[in-house]
């Protein structure tokens, strides 16, 4: 284990990419992911089922459009 | 106006010193070129230059003026960009090894559009390896030195445009920025630049990133110089299905009252009550201080304002950004892997090892962040002020790091409080505040609701007014 994560399962997910990792590398990623982990842990705090990737692109465009009349 | 130096124009005011008859183009690339032959050696800003096409173009321009037409608001103004945008037929090399030799069968959107305004591209310009990395290194085409002090970094990855345009090589520059690409090196370098709201700005021929936080900018020496440029490649794009159908205003329209005592009357600048000030330098914390003042003056109201968890915020863009660098890399990690370099490598890896549902979540997720932050923080401002960096500009030694374990730390301080406002597609102007003790310059981060890149341009030039310009020239 690396931070948290297994080490050994991770350097099979990079190396099934078929690029070519060292120990090194693996601990290096190992080190970002729990980052990344722990910030998802802190700004999740609940499912999102209904949220989709396209209603931010219409969130952005839409607070435009309601600017006008902020 | 005197143009006994034509380089240390503004961008404005080199193209109405053309148009009136009172410069001649050929003349001001003759003048942009001498500059780039004694200071390239120096500060290698330069990838390459095109001097005989540029000469052609500005004998174009010249006899335009002549004739009594002029083609555009940038008509025979020397420019030059990062080499990631595409012009056909022309090898661009997106500061990389492995596309040392690729040349792009299509143009750039926003090159085309910088051509129709009459702007004359100069050459290309040094970057950060496929454009990561926030410092200004390139183990391929050398490290770009900043016209302050070259012992100090850029800032990156748009590193070449930073130098050029604070050195006065060219007026204006595009640069990208997925992270803080064209914030940091205007910020390290002492010009404006501004990263716009996401699909503000065609990428159909730039080489891309990250899909989800791309955007294309413009680095310049003042603020009504970035409002032209962005009024000149912003809007809607047929070619690129992601580029906004939002109307683009005229940016310059309104600038000339900056210089109105109470310009800011109705403005609310707004402090982040978190994470943006946490650990910042009392040096950099006393520049920021005194611009809100000026802000004061001129009529501003300062309060502080709430925001989220930005420090995982942060974190989190992660998530996105290394994943679709990753799959788009993914064909040279396997086969070229010699050809990066360690840190661009190692960075790429990361997007190797996130979980598909963990990157989807981060997609999904910028949504509700999104909403919050319009709700919570920017129902109570119109613009957020932060710094970029939160310390003096660091030397190249200092952050010369390798891809080792120290990497990820010191190039995340650097980012810290540029990266949030990709995740959230916000547009964020980056603009001169004065000088540290070491000699190096240090800005203030202006953010606004999406699209209101009008509002930035407007406090910006404000604050740029009441200081007299941003007319200090790097001793070169």
């Amino acid at each position: 284990m690396r931070d948290g994560i297994d080490a050994a399962a991770l350097e099979t997910v990079l190396a099934s990419s078929g690029v070519k990792v060292t120990r090194q590398d693996v601990d290096a990623v190992a080190r970002s992911l729990a980052r990344i982990r722990d910030a998802a842990a802190a700004l999740f705090p609940s499912p999102l089922l209904d949220e989709t990737g396209e209603r931010f692109f219409r969130l952005l465009e839409g607070d435009a459009d309601e600017g006008a009349g902020r | 106006m005197s143009v006994s130096d034509p380089t240390a124009l503004t961008l404005r005011q080199a193209a109405s010193a053309i148009a009136q008859g009172r410069l001649h183009a050929e003349a001001l690339v003759d003048a942009c070129y001498d500059r780039v032959e004694r200071l390239q050696p120096t500060l290698n800003c330069f990838i390459r230059t095109a001097p005989d096409p540029a000469r052609a173009k500005a004998r174009a321009a010249d006899m335009a003026v002549k004739a009594g037409r002029t083609t555009g608001p940038l008509h025979g103004v020397p420019l030059a960009h990062k080499d990631m945008f595409y012009r056909v037929g022309e090898i661009c090399s997106c500061g990389s090894k492995i596309r040392a030799d690729y040349v792009p069968d299509h143009t750039a959107t926003v090159l085309k559009r910088l051509d129709v305004a009459g702007g004359i591209e100069l050459g290309r310009l040094n970057m950060a390896e496929f454009a990561m990395g926030p410092t200004g290194h390139n183990d391929h085409f050398g490290r770009c030195r900043n016209p302050w002090n070259p012992e100090y970094i850029t800032g990156g990855s748009s590193s070449g445009s930073g130098a050029a345009v604070a050195a006065g090589l060219v007026f204006g520059a595009l640069g990208s920025d997925t992270g803080g690409s064209v914030r940091l090196p205007a910020a390290a370098c002492g010009v404006v630049g501004i990263k716009p709201t996401l699909g503000r700005v065609s990428r159909y021929g730039t080489m891309p990133l990250s899909q989800s936080l791309d955007c294309v900018g413009v680095l310049a020496r003042s603020v009504g110089d970035c409002a032209r440029l962005l009024s000149v490649i912003a809007g809607a794009d047929s070619n690129d299905g992601l580029a906004s159908r939002h109307t683009v205003p005229d940016y310059e329209r309104g600038l000339d009252q900056a210089l109105d005592p109470r310009s800011l009357a109705g403005i609310t600048v707004g402090v982040p009550d978190r994470y943006y000030y946490e650990g910042t330098d009392g040096e950099v914390a006393g520049l920021l201080a005194a611009s809100r003042a000026i802000f004061e003056k001129r009529g501003a109201k300062i309060v502080d304002v709430p925001v989220g968890d930005h420090g995982a915020v942060n974190d989190l863009s992660n998530a996105i950004l290394w994943p679709e660098g990753a799959a788009l890399h993914l064909s040279s990690l396997r086969d070229r892997a010699h050809d990066y370099a360690s840190q661009t490598r190692a960075r790429l890896l990361v997007g190797l090892g996130v979980p598909a549902t963990l990157y989807l979540e981060a997609t999904r997720a910028r949504t509700p962040l999104l909403e919050e932050l319009l709700q919570r923080t920017f129902s109570k401002c119109d613009v957020l002020q932060v710094p970029v960096l939160k310390r003096p500009v660091p030397t190249a030694i200092e952050t010369d790091v390798g891809g080792g374990a120290a990497m990820q730390e010191i190039l995340g301080q650097i980012v810290a409080n540029t990266r949030p406002f990709n995740y959230f597609g916000l547009p964020a102007l980056s603009v001169p505040i004065g000088f540290t003790r070491n000699g190096l310059p240090q800005a203030m981060q202006l953010v606004a609701r999406p699209f209101r890149e009008d509002v930035l341009f407007r406090v910006g030039a404000a604050y740029e007014a009441a200081v007299g310009g941003f007319t200090a020239r790097p001793p070169l």
